[in-house]
């Protein structure tokens, strides 16, 4: 039967072709339709390819024209614009150091050493690539009497990358005349500057526009965007909201390009004769110098991926630019500190104790455990500060980890294993440590004993069963200095076995015996290796809340030489719940695997 | 007894003008098969879109050595692709020779077509294959 409706819903070639065919089944002039080598069934295949290929054409136009849907990173970031949202760029590592500089001579009093803008230095990261150090400004230094031949200059802040400017001369009868910022230019070190023209050297410091409420026909701003292929686009006013610029004007463009994340903990081993950074330009006056890493290289992030500008773009919008729900607290730190891994937000009210007036922000970094104090303060004072409403005051706490301890029996039939058991134990220790990186390691993470003890199993074909034990784990960090006392409130939020609790060993300030914690019936007691008490009554547990309290106790030396005292207790509990602020975490030190053999199938 | 058959009609692929009517010249009948045998036969593989199963593909046997290996390649190849995709014929025979002075295979097919009122009327479908570049 004749089709008098043509089917357009289908949008494949093979459904487009069906449907003509049947169409033509109406009418009797041509009938060799259906044959493949007729003639009208080559123009069906013109036809049906057309309207395949268009139908594919608009299909993947409709797509990224939502953020939903689009793939392009144009098209995202093209969106994303609507909603006043500029992708975060990529962001170049800083490291702050002290120069020691050496004269040959002692210099003259009041002789002026200047280390000058955009003095390199270089440092190897871990992975063996040499990294280019830029710095972003001039530091000076006098020499304090005609004596000293070594004299610092401190607080010299670092960053990773090349300092590049690009210079643009306006034409504004060129409407097409548009001023690109290559892809992984760190936005954060851009300066902008307008030279009146190439002959007149005068200049005025342009500066990333906010707030259009602000915006005056003279103001000094720039407007940044994205554009294709990761490139900024940077604009100007149009003499209304913000000033224009004119015909002949020179525009400054510097900034850093650096190389992202993996520049990140450069200087962690840094030490006397085997420094990290050295720099690679000379100073005037100066016969040697020997960069002392203050703090080593944080903050190196990418660029912002397609999928996070996909959640951050709406959520940016919601706020406003404003930080009034502890959820604005979040989004406005991850778009603005591409360093944070992972955040936690709660109101003052939530807290335990409570501090009304308080929003309290916990920051776990790309690396490392805690957040130096460089970028504590970046984030209170520059990302949080001018966006917080009146008499809320933002605190930045570090995340309490509790670090969980796996021990496992593994067994496995050696007979079917294809690999050395060594081997074997390796790899039940990366499904371990595999499941502690993408399962736990960030906020209301929960560790499940049942998900662990399946990725033990299938980590390898040979193992047959395991036994797995989590025990919970704090590191207490203590201040060494004699004259400070150190007290602990620690909150596990499960339930804890009686007499399990051990610690690594330590000395007190005011004794030469070398102690640790262990727990009886409830109270925390100081004991030797031979289990003698010490000190009874030091300290608290609560079994059924988790929850140890240790008195105030001086500890001059820990026996580990570390920098933390280890404190293990077991759980009966399986899985395992942070609270608000908590991070459950495994630490490679803390796996224990031990392989049994097992020829049974 | 009625014999009905099916009325083959199709467009004439060189877009001839019917000096009558003006309008686009058909294929009728044997013509129209005939012109569906052809144009199968020249069918590469890919030159239908998404259905690169439906060729014959014999352009890429020009190549060979001009031996009666190759014919005889060349008219399976034939075989196959007629009797896979143009339903309304039965082969009878495809004799394909080898013409070495004149680097051409010579090829002629005889069928019958189905349907047809009178099925001893064969039909023949001669035609070279020459390597042209």
């Amino acid at each position: 039967m004749a089709t008098t409706n043509l089917r357009i819903t289908e949008l494949d070639f093979d459904s487009i072709k069906t449907n003509l065919k049947d169409y033509l089944s109406s009418q009797s002039d041509f009938q060799d339709y259906s044959f493949e080598g007729s003639a009208l069934n080559i123009l069906l295949d013109v036809l049906s390819y057309n309207t395949h290929y268009m139908s594919y054409y608009v299909n993947m136009v409709a797509n990224e024209m939502f953020l939903d849907s689009a793939s392009n990173r144009s098209s995202i970031a093209s969106i994303a614009k609507h909603l006043g949202y500029v992708p975060t760029s990529a962001k170049s590592a800083t490291a702050t150091v002290t120069l020691n500089l050496t004269t040959s001579n002692a210099p003259s009093v009041n002789t002026v050493f200047t280390l000058p803008v955009g003095s390199k230095f270089m440092a190897t990261g871990s992975d063996s690539t040499s990294y280019d150090f830029t710095t972003m400004n001039a530091y000076s230094t006098v020499p304090a009497n005609g004596v000293d031949v070594t004299f610092p200059i401190t607080g010299v802040v670092l960053n990773e990358g090349k300092r590049t400017t690009k210079n643009y001369v306006v034409d504004t009868n060129n409407l097409g005349q548009r001023f690109e910022l290559q892809p992984n230019v760190d936005i954060s070190t851009l300066t902008v500057k307008i030279q009146n023209s190439s002959t007149d050297s005068a200049t005025e410091t342009y500066t990333q526009f906010d707030e259009i409420s602000t915006l005056t026909s003279t103001s000094k701003i720039y407007f940044l965007e994205e554009v294709e292929n990761g490139k900024y686009l940077i604009s100007f006013g149009d003499g209304i909201f913000g000033k224009k610029l004119s015909t002949g004007n020179v525009i400054q463009l510097t900034y850093v390009i650096g190389t992202g994340i993996g520049s990140n903990g450069i200087g962690t081993t840094d030490v006397s004769g085997s420094r990290s950074f050295e720099l690679s330009t000379s100073v005037t006056g100066i016969s040697s110098t020997e960069v002392i890493v203050t703090s080593s290289t944080t903050g190196g992030a990418d660029s912002e991926t397609n999928e996070s500008i996909k959640f951050f773009a709406p959520k940016s919008f919601q706020t406003q630019k404003r930080t009034v729900t502890a959820n604005d607290y979040k989004t406005f730190i991850q778009n603005k500190f591409p360093n944070a891994a992972a955040v936690s937000t709660w109101g003052g009210e939530e807290n335990d104790p409570p501090e009304y007036g308080k929003v309290f922000v916990s920051i776990k970094p790309q690396t490392g455990y805690t957040l130096t104090d460089a970028d504590k303060t970046e984030i209170t004072d520059e990302i949080l500060a001018p966006n917080k409403i009146l008499c809320i005051t933002p605190t930045i706490v570090d995340p309490d980890y509790t670090f969980i301890g796996v021990s496992s029996i593994v067994k496995y039939n050696d007979t079917v294993a294809l690999s050395p058991e060594g081997t074997v134990q390796a790899s039940v220790v990366n499904a371990i440590e595999s499941y502690a990186s993408t399962s736990l390691d960030g906020f209301s993470d929960v560790f499940r004993h049942s998900r662990i003890s399946a990725a033990i199993d299938d980590s390898d074909t040979s193992i047959r069963s395991n036994y797995t034990v989590a025990k919970l784990i704090k590191r207490l960090t203590p201040n060494t200095n004699s004259t400070l006392t150190d007290s602990w409130t620690i909150k596990l939020n499960s339930p804890v076995e009686s007499g399990t609790l051990v610690s690594d060993t330590f000395v007190q300030t005011d004794s030469t015996a070398t102690v640790s914690f262990k727990d009886s019936s409830g109270v925390l007691r100081l004991v030797d290796s031979n289990n003698t008490i010490i000190t009874d009554n030091v300290g608290t547990v609560d079994y059924l809340l988790g929850n140890i309290v240790i008195d105030p106790i001086n500890i001059s030396t820990i026996t580990s030489g570390n920098t933390y005292i280890k404190l293990t207790i077991s759980t009966d509990q399986i899985d395992i719940t942070p609270l608000t602020g908590q991070i459950l975490t495994i630490d490679s030190s803390d796996i224990s695997v031990v392989m049994d053999k097992d020829s049974t199938t | 007894m009625l014999i009905q058959t099916r009325k083959y009609n199709d467009l004439d692929i060189n877009f001839s003008k019917n000096l009558v009517t003006k309008d686009v010249g058909t294929k009728s009948y044997q013509d129209s098969v005939k012109q569906s045998i052809k144009t199968l036969v020249m069918l590469n593989r890919y030159d239908k879109p998404f259905h690169p199963e439906i060729h014959c593909s014999v352009r890429s046997y020009l190549f060979e050595l001009a031996s009666p290996i190759t014919a005889t390649v060349i008219s399976q190849a034939i075989q196959d692709c007629i009797n896979a995709y143009e339903p309304r014929v039965r082969l009878n025979t495809v004799d394909v020779v080898a013409l070495d002075d004149l680097n051409t295979y010579q090829v002629i097919l005889v069928y019958t077509i189905l349907n047809d009122p009178n099925p001893v009327n064969t039909q023949e479908l001669e035609f070279l294959l020459e390597r042209i570049r």
